[in-house]
Order: structure tokens, then sequence, then C-alpha cells
């Protein structure tokens, strides 16, 4: 536990060192402009917009931050040698991989707070109603990065920079179209698709589930059960990307 | 006996990418380090003490042989609580300071957190300023001594240290040894590689030379250095000429500022005795006697060559 914490904590002062939250300037600035800009636009239906481009952003940013912790963060241990640090002394490749996911997840949740607390603001400036659901909108998209940045730290255990992040962008392009691109194929209506769906089911991350907007936007929310299933689908999936990473990272070989 | 390190013919060969050519690194590398001793491993540049110290940690996958460290076999974790190991080149965290490197090391090793004593530590090697600065800014002879003091923190059993004098000036090189003559006097067991043989020489027990892949040659360090003994050198007075000593082999008289030196070069053990004796018996007195020897490196570089030669 104090292995996995010393290294969580290492991996959130790096990034804080990266200047990663210079992003949430950028999410911060983006948020404004568009609420100033494009919500007159839309007449009648100004807190719709702010809200929909809002969690839209603050998805995006999270995916941004993702990567741009995530990319290098196996790559720069090999490069910098500091892996003889961690390696020569009593940890699991288990712990090296927990630990940078819990410090990449808690640079994520440190950026969610702050954003979503942007993001009332700006509601609350423009005097439009704020209520639960915006709440457990973060909390799906929460989890939803989860996902993201377990899928980060799988990418970063077997590949270079570069690729680690466009693969990581990959999936979170993947990701969030995965319930349209079901819904086409089964639409289509042949075995073949149906087959293929199931198995597609399984192996593409369902991003598409944190990020929908419609129970926000009439202020319905979500029911326990909803969450609940998204919560554990979140756990299963980030865990199962987990034990991957650990199980390459365990094969490789680090010639340093 | 019991041994801390043993590997058995381990080989390795990298296979760096498809059309990159493959080096041979380990080829039947036997090599054991037993509880208590300080074993220094010698070779020339590319001979493999890295890569041998790679399969040690777990990092490299052998393509061949067995291996066991601190009684476990390769790769176990729980066994690496007692290694503390020094990399060549250490490398650490940019953003920490001395002080929070040696914090981290105890917080991974599971050792409680003392900084009091990871300062005098510091005091002992001599940067006493590294405590306060960050790892980025430290000299190349500092950051080596913080990587010294990373991986003495947990007291452990067996310390591997890859060049653990390179980049220390003679200062810092008096200090580490003497660290490490410690270490060894508290029982620690050490294997550390290394070129420069005048740093090992009254530190290690035991050599062990790696040329291409394998131990190339092993012996005690001291019966290493009495098989070498290049010149015997007698000095006194009296009433000895040059005839007296003609028919010893090897052995030739000089008149010196004060009397006479016999010198003998290469003798046998007895030689030396038999020489002696016959100066006493024709009257002299002797003043001192000399034992010159040939340095480890000496000794090593007349083997490399025989070597290469072969
Ligand atoms: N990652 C690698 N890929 C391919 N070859 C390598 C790799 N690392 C080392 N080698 C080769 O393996 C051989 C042994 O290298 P190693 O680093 O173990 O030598 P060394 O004894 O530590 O040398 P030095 O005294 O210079 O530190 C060398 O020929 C080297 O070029
Ligand atoms: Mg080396």
């Amino acid at each position: 536990m104090r292995i996995l914490w010393a290294l969580a904590r290492n991996t959130f002062v790096e990034a804080l060192r990266d200047k990663v939250f210079y992003l949430l300037l950028g999410f911060g600035a983006f948020l404004f402009s568009a609420s100033r800009l494009l919500a007159p636009l839309a007449l009648g239906e100004e807190r719709r917009v702010t809200l929909d481009v809002g969690l839209a952003a603050i998805s995006l940013f999270g995916c941004l931050i993702t990567i741009f912790v995530g990319h290098q963060m196996i790559f720069r241990e090999v490069e910098r040698k500091t892996l003889y640090f961690l390696f020569s002394r009593p940890i699991h490749r288990a712990h090296f991989v927990w630990g940078k996911f819990c410090g990449l997840a808690s640079v994520l949740a440190v950026s969610l707070v702050v954003m979503g607390a942007l993001l009332v603001l700006v509601l609350k400036i423009s005097g439009y109603p704020v209520d639960a659901s915006i709440v457990q909108a973060l909390v799906l998209a929460f989890f939803g990065l989860m996902i993201l940045a377990a899928i980060a730290v799988l990418i970063a255990a077997f590949t270079t920079p570069v690729l680690a992040g466009l693969l990581t962008l990959a999936a979170y392009v993947v990701g969030h179209g995965s319930g349209d691109l079901f819904w086409l194929l089964e639409r289509t209506g042949s075995p073949g698709a149906a087959a293929l769906v199931r198995t597609l089911g399984w192996i593409l991350p369902r991003l598409d589930l944190y990020s929908e907007m419609l129970p926000v936007l009439d202020g319905s929310g979500w029911t326990p059960i909803q969450m609940g299933w998204c919560v554990l689908y979140a756990l299963l999936y980030g865990g199962a990307c987990l034990c991957l990473a650990t199980v390459v990272l365990q094969r490789r070989e680090f010639t340093l | 006996m019991e041994y801390l390190v043993a590997l058995e013919g381990i080989e390795k060969t990298y296979r760096p990418g498809l059309f990159q050519k493959r080096v041979r690194a380990l080829d039947g590398l036997t090599l054991r380090v037993e509880r208590g001793e300080c074993y220094g491993f010698l070779g020339v540049n590319g001979a493999g003490k890295t890569t041998t110290f790679k399969v040690l940690l777990g990092l490299l996958r052998t393509d061949a042989g067995r291996g066991e460290l601190l009684g476990a076999p390769l790769g176990n974790r729980t066994v690496r609580r007692r290694l503390g190991f020094l990399p060549e080149l250490p490398a650490y965290y940019p953003h920490l300071t001395g002080a929070e490197v040696l914090r981290f090391a105890r917080d991974l090793s599971g050792v409680p957190r003392d900084d009091a004593a990871d300062r005098r530590l510091f005091e002992e090697l001599g940067i006493g300023v590294a405590a306060d600065r960050r790892v980025r800014r430290l000299s190349k002879g500092q950051l080596q001594r913080v990587g010294l003091a990373q991986c003495l923190v947990h007291e452990p059993e067996l310390l591997i240290l890859d060049e653990p004098m390179s980049g220390l000036d003679p200062i810092a090189r008096g200090l580490v040894k003497d660290r490490l003559r410690r270490e060894r006097a508290a029982g620690r067991t050490l294997l550390l590689s290394t070129h420069v043989l005048a740093d090992v020489e009254n530190l290690v027990d035991r050599v062990g030379l790696l040329a291409s892949g394998k131990l190339a040659l092993e012996e005690r360090a001291d019966a290493l250095l009495a098989s070498n003994t290049r010149e015997v050198v007698i000095t006194g007075e009296g009433a000895v000429s040059e005839e007296v000593v003609a028919d010893i082999p090897g052995a030739s008289w000089r008149a010196g500022t004060a009397g006479w030196t016999v010198s003998l070069e290469h003798p046998a053990p007895l030689q030396v005795d038999a020489c002696v004796r016959r100066l006493v018996r024709a009257g002299a007195t002797i003043h001192g006697l000399e034992t010159r020897r040939d340095d480890l490196e000496t000794i090593f570089i007349d083997r490399i060559r025989r070597e290469e030669q072969a």
C-alpha cells in the first residue's frame, strides 16, 4: 500500500511539473468564450448549449490530459533509467502499473473537480439553474475517464510515446462512436453483424455511456441502477486493462 | 557455503530489432558470490558486466542458464528488500531533492523514514548539499553518491554496484571506499564492477574477470597479488660483493648510497630464503627487505593480452 501510494504520488507530482494544469486554463478559456459566443446564437436554448458544450469540453479536455500525462509515462521511466531505482526494490510490475494509474487518476479527479466547478460557475453567472444531474454527469465523466486512463496505461506499456498518444486518442474516438457503431451494425440485420456486435461489445470501450447529454439537459438524471452499472463496467473494463498492462510489463524486457 | 549471487551457464543475446545485428553479451557465465565477501567484477568495456546485473535484477530474460539472487530464483520480488543496487550512470527523478530521493527509496523498500539518518549519510559521503538540491542540479559526482546513498538506506545484505567510483574525485573515492569497507566489515556482501583496479585494491576479497561473456579468470585478490611478486629487494651492508650473488638465478647486486642492494626478479619463495641466508653467511647486515608487486591492473592487462593472443 505504501509502495502504491509513493508511486502514485510521484506520478502525480511529475504531471504537475509537466504543467498539465495549463490544459485546465485552456478549458476555462474555451468554456467562457463558448458560453459568451455560442450560447447567444441558440435563441431560447442558451442553457442547453452551454451545458452541452461544457460537458463535451470536459470529456475532451479529460482525454487530452490523459494523453498528455499518459503517453510517455512508462517510456520516460525507461529512457531516464529511473526504472532501475524502482525495479531494484521489492516492487511488483502490478505495483508499478497501478501506481501509474492511480497517479493519472488523481490528476484527472482534480481536473474534473476544477472543470466541473468552472462549468457550474459559468451556468450560475448566466443565471441558469444548476441541479444534481450535473453532478451525476461529472461522476460518470470521471468513470469514463478512468476507463480511458486504464487504456492509456496499457498502451503506454508497450509502445513509444507518439504512438501511445495516437492510440489513446483513437480509443477515445472509437469508444465514443462504439454505441453508434453497434446501432448501425444491428440495423443491417445480418447474423454475421450480430456476432460482430457481440464480440466488439466485449472489446471496445463503451465510452459513449459516460457522456450522454440527455439526462442532464432535461434534468431527469440517472437512476442509481444506471449509475451502478456504469461504475461497475468502468471498474471491470479498467481493471482488465490494468491486468493486461501488468502482464505486458512482466513479459517485456527492459534493456534501458 | 551460502551464495547470495549464483549464476550458472547464463546466456544472453541481445536482439535489438528485425534487421539489426545480434549481440551475444553473455556466453555461459557462471558466477558465485559468497555471503560476506566482496567480489570485484572486472572486464573491459562491453564485456557484459552491466548485462549481468540486469539479468540479476530480472530486467532481462536469459536464453539459457539458471540463477539465484539472495537464495531465490531470479525475478523474485520480495528478496529485493535485501538488495541495494547502484546502476552505472544513475538517474533519479529530476524534480526530487536528494533527501526526497532517499525518502522515496525508503517508502519503496518498506523501511521507516528517517530524515536525520539520511542527512548523516549524505554528509558522510561528502554531499551534504545534495539533501536540499534537486537532482537536476547535481553534478555527476554528486549524483553518483546520491546513487550510493539510495542503495544503502534500507541496510541491504547484498550490494550490487555498477562502477561505484566512476566520475568521483580522489577525495570522494576515498569516502566511498571507506564506506564500502565498513559495509564489508559489517558483514554485507558486495558485488562491484569496475575498470579502475586501484579502486578495488584493499577492498575486494575475490576478483573475476569477464571476457567475451564468461569468466576468464577468478581468484582471491591476495593470492593473485602474492603470486605476482615482481621483485624482492634486499638492502644491507657488509662484506658482500657481486660474486656472492653471481650464482643465484635472477639475482643482481648493486652498490647503493650506504651499502648495497640485491634484487631478485620473480623469485620463488624459497629462493628469497636461500638468498638471504647466503648473504648473512657472507657476513652481511640486512637492513630491509621489500617486495614489489604488480598491481591488479598490470596483472589483468597482462592476462587480457594473453587471452587475446590465444
Ligand atoms: N540494449 C542493447 N542492445 C544491443 N546490444 C547491447 C545492448 N546493451 C548492451 N549491448 C551489448 O552487449 C555487450 C555488453 O554490454 P554491457 O553493457 O553489459 O557491457 P559492460 O561490461 O557493462 O561495459 P562497460 O564497462 O562499458 O559498462 C556490449 O557489446 C554491448 O554493445
Ligand atoms: Mg557497464
